[in-house]
């Protein structure tokens, strides 16, 4: 992450705040997080949700929790810097007990 | 609520989907500011992940269907004026809030709907729009109403709302989501037919009351407003079908009424040089090609109606260049026509050059007048023309050359007078000659051009030749140079054959020619000369009593001269024993010095005929303006009637066809008839052939044994080695 944490761009934000089950608040880039098609479908879509409006889109997400969601985050990350570039990539590590949880979570994000 | 392994129940289920249910109510109602994305996501990932799948699509489907039935009594009581922009309005809000409901309900369409093969979200919610506001309380007929109407108010040349119109049009496509079915039902069947009843009586009365050229302007322009249209505000796949009913109805119905409209048709047009009104009419008809033919045909049968009255036009005889003039300038103007109006189209291209081939070779003597106007052209007509001008002037001739059937009849004129030209006028650089024997080699291959390169090497010869004789002259001891002669040697073959017989030269010119004689045997031995009488010039000083004259005469002119220096009149008799010239040219010759106009001789009596014992005496009271004084000779009457093909010609031909069926033959070994002749015909020759003229040439091989007869069957014929 990269980029001064207080831009608020408002809607056209750069930034998306994703809140986990807890509380925890994560900020990310948009184009990161765009890697979840349920994100991408609920910024990009023309309807204005209560996440559109305010300074930062901002998801709460009630069924994930924070170890997960922290995952997820990284795993956007992963995905951006090794799409579409060819040659070895790096493993994508995941504690076994994240697993199943992880695998629910993608569901859901359709990621 | 965490996602795990657990089930739900049924009254869970049904308490998630009544609140869900609420929450689309919401964004039907534009109040999704209010509701969060992730929970109602949420909620229907986990009813569908919980196997209840059927229970949210049968219940959102009822929750779209209720409100849209809400739509469909707002819009059934909208009056007709506001209708469209009230039906496009709740369309794009339904659209959006479609959107919406499938961005949460993503994952049953992903899931659910893909298994259980249902509609998607979306398309669903299309799909009842359809059947629940379109297709319900007359609502598509008053569109279909309202869409039609429009459209003829903007062919009258009102303003409608384009925009509205083809949001309108959108709808009815995309309402059906997989198909136009709708849009056809709805608008456009009643729309194809609207149009043709609409076109089948504006161009009927435009017809009946405007000239061609007007009406074709207005359809021209109604065309492309239609396809401005289609293109503006109708569904894609409308353009194709609705312009080719226009076209049908305003093209393809009225062709040929168009052309051939006797006032102002394409007769019309074509005499009056309407260029751009063809080229209008050629562009419209290049919408439906088959019309073309229409025009094609009226351009052909005018050019053979045109050049018909060219050839036979009576005045041809006396001018053979009106002739050609004339049809070059036929040419000239329907290929003009061609490339502008008619886009160069090969087949316009093709039927004009049929048409003028058809007419030129109605009459076989066009190859004959074509060949005068090109002497014409290379003794005057040439002369203070720029370079440019002079080449095309050669080309025109050139195409004309090209439409001629009797080729070998052009060639054969053209040879004699190119040899006439060459012989009487040794000034110029013939460059203008050149060029014509480089383009005739361009048309007919080299082998026509040889003997003519022979004959302008014969005078480049000859006239090197005659310098070195004027260069040996003075040391000739026996210098009687009385006579001063011109030679031209002429190689047999090169030039057009002609008997020369030989007449009794006067001393002076015989001493003259024996001299020269000498001089070229001295330079080419094994060859022989032959003097040409019958051609050639003199030039005599006379003396009368009033002075002398030079008088310019032919050779045999001089002959019956020189005469009058030994007595001061001869009989008829005598003067042809004397001279031994032939009677035929001493008729002409002789006639020509006694002629009232010219009066060098007088004839007793004094009338045109000739009889042995009339007497002619050398008139000494002679008198002329000038100096030098020509003399011409009286014409001659051709033997040849004019339209047969001279006798040389047809020689010529004869030989053609043997060369042709000997090598056939002799390449073949045996040959049935019928594959003799095809062989035969499909020889270029440069003339049209009749079996029968082959058939002679067969039987006239098999005489001189060249070819026989089979023994057996008399069809079959063997080559003889």
């Amino acid at each position: 992450m990269s980029g001064a944490l207080d831009a608020d761009e408002g809607p056209q934000s750069e930034y998306v705040k994703l809140i986990s089950k807890e509380g925890n608040e994560y900020i990310c880039l948009k184009s990161v997080a765009m890697a979840s098609g349920t994100i991408r479908r609920m910024l990009t879509g023309p309807g204005q949700w209560k996440e559109n409006t305010g300074p930062i889109p901002t998801i709460q997400f009630e069924s994930i929790s924070s170890p997960i969601l922290e995952k997820v985050i990284q795993y956007f990350h992963y995905k951006k810097q090794y799409d579409n570039t060819k040659g070895p990539v790096e493993k994508f590590d995941i504690e076994i007990d994240h697993i199943i949880p992880l695998l629910v979570a993608a569901n859901f994000l359709d990621t | 609520m965490d996602f795990n392994n657990t089930g739900i129940t049924k009254d869970q289920a049904e308490k998630i989907w009544r609140d869900l249910r609420l929450n689309i109510k919401e964004i039907q109602n534009s109040n999704a500011s209010e509701l969060r994305f992730e929970e109602l996501y949420r909620n229907s990932y986990t009813l569908v992940l919980h196997k209840h799948g059927d229970l949210l699509y049968k219940g959102v489907k009822n929750v779209v269907a209720e409100n849209l039935q809400r739509i469909s009594s707002d819009v059934s009581d909208t009056v007709n004026e506001k209708l469209l922009k009230v039906i496009v309005e709740k369309w794009k809000d339904h659209t959006l809030h479609m959107t919406m409901i499938q961005d949460i309900l993503m994952y049953m369409d992903k899931t659910y709907c893909r298994l259980e093969k249902k509609e998607p979200v979306y398309s669903m919610g299309l799909l009842l729009f359809k059947e629940h506001v379109i297709m319900k309380s007359n609502v598509a007929n008053r569109l279909k109403r309202l869409l039609l109407d429009s459209i003829q108010e903007e062919r009258k040349g009102r303003y409608v709302d384009r925009l509205l119109l083809k949001k309108c049009t959108s709808m009815l496509v995309d309402v059906n989501v997989r198909n136009t079915d709708v849009y056809k039902e709805v608008f456009e069947d009643d729309l194809l037919t609207t149009t043709a009843q609409f076109y089948q009586h504006e161009s009927q009365e435009f017809m009946a009351q405007n000239p061609v050229s007007d009406y074709l302007r207005k359809i021209e322009k109604r065309i492309n407003e239609e396809e401005e249209r289609a293109d503006s505000y109708l569904d894609k796949s409308s353009y194709s079908k609705i312009i080719n009913v226009v076209q049908r109805e305003l093209v393809t119905k009225y062709a040929q009424q168009l052309v051939g409209n006797k006032t102002s048709g394409c007769g019309y047009l074509f005499t009056h040089d309407r260029v751009d009104d063809l080229r209008r009419m050629f562009r419209l008809f290049s919408r439906v090609p088959e019309t073309l033919q229409h025009i094609r045909s009226c351009m052909s049968a005018l050019v053979k109606e045109t050049g018909n009255a060219i050839v036979k036009d009576p005045e041809n005889l006396r001018q053979p260049k009106e002739f050609v003039q004339k049809v070059l300038d036929c040419r000239r103007k329907y290929d003009n026509f061609v490339k502008r109006a008619f886009n160069q189209d090969r087949q316009f291209t093709r039927d004009l050059k049929e048409s003028l081939e058809h007419f030129i070779n109605l009459d076989s003597r066009a190859a004959r007048y074509l060949s005068l106007y090109l002497d014409e052209m290379m003794r005057k007509g040439l002369k203070g023309k720029s370079p440019e001008e002079r080449e095309k002037l050669l080309n025109d001739v050139i195409s004309i050359f090209r439409y001629l059937q009797d080729k070998d009849v052009f060639e054969d004129f053209y040879k004699k007078h190119l040899s006439t030209r060459l012989l009487t006028d040794n000034s110029g650089d013939r460059e203008d000659e050149k060029m014509m024997i480089s383009k005739l080699k361009a048309e007919c291959g080299h082998q026509f051009t040889s003997r003519l390169e022979g004959m302008f090497n014969d005078i480049k010869i000859s006239t090197d030749m005659m310098n070195d004789f004027r260069k040996d002259l003075p040391r000739r001891p026996s210098a009687s140079a009385n006579a001063d002669i011109n030679v031209t040697v002429l190689t047999t073959g090169f030039w057009p054959s002609s008997s020369s017989e030989q007449c009794n030269l006067p001393v002076e010119a015989r001493q003259a020619a024996e001299k020269y004689e000498r001089f070229y045997a001295a330079r080419n031995s094994g060859r022989r000369l032959t003097w040409q009488t019958h051609t050639g010039t003199a030039e005599i000083v006379c003396h009368f009593k009033k002075g002398k004259k030079l008088l310019a005469v032919h050779t045999f002119q001089m002959v019956i001269i020189m005469l009058f220096n030994d007595a001061d009149k001869y009989t008829y008799a005598e003067i042809l024993k004397k001279t031994k010239i032939p009677e035929r040219d001493l008729r002409r010759h002789l006639l020509s010095l006694a002629h009232p106009k010219v009066k060098v001789l007088r004839k007793s009596p004094n009338n045109k005929t000739l009889a042995p014992d009339h007497m002619f005496a050398w008139n000494y009271d002679y008198t002329s303006n000038l100096y030098r004084v020509k003399i011409p000779l009286l014409n001659v009457k051709s033997e040849t009637k004019e339209s047969k093909v001279p006798p040389s010609v047809i020689e010529e031909r004869k030989n053609r066809v043997e060369v042709v069926i000997v090598r056939v033959m002799k390449t073949r070994k045996v040959l049935d008839h019928n594959s003799l002749m095809s062989e035969v015909m499909k020889q270029s020759l440069r003339f049209a052939v009749k079996p029968i003229f082959i058939k002679k040439r067969i039987e006239d091989l098999i005489e001189r044994e060249f070819i026989e007869r089979d023994k057996t069957n008399r069809g079959v014929y063997h080559y003889v080695a």
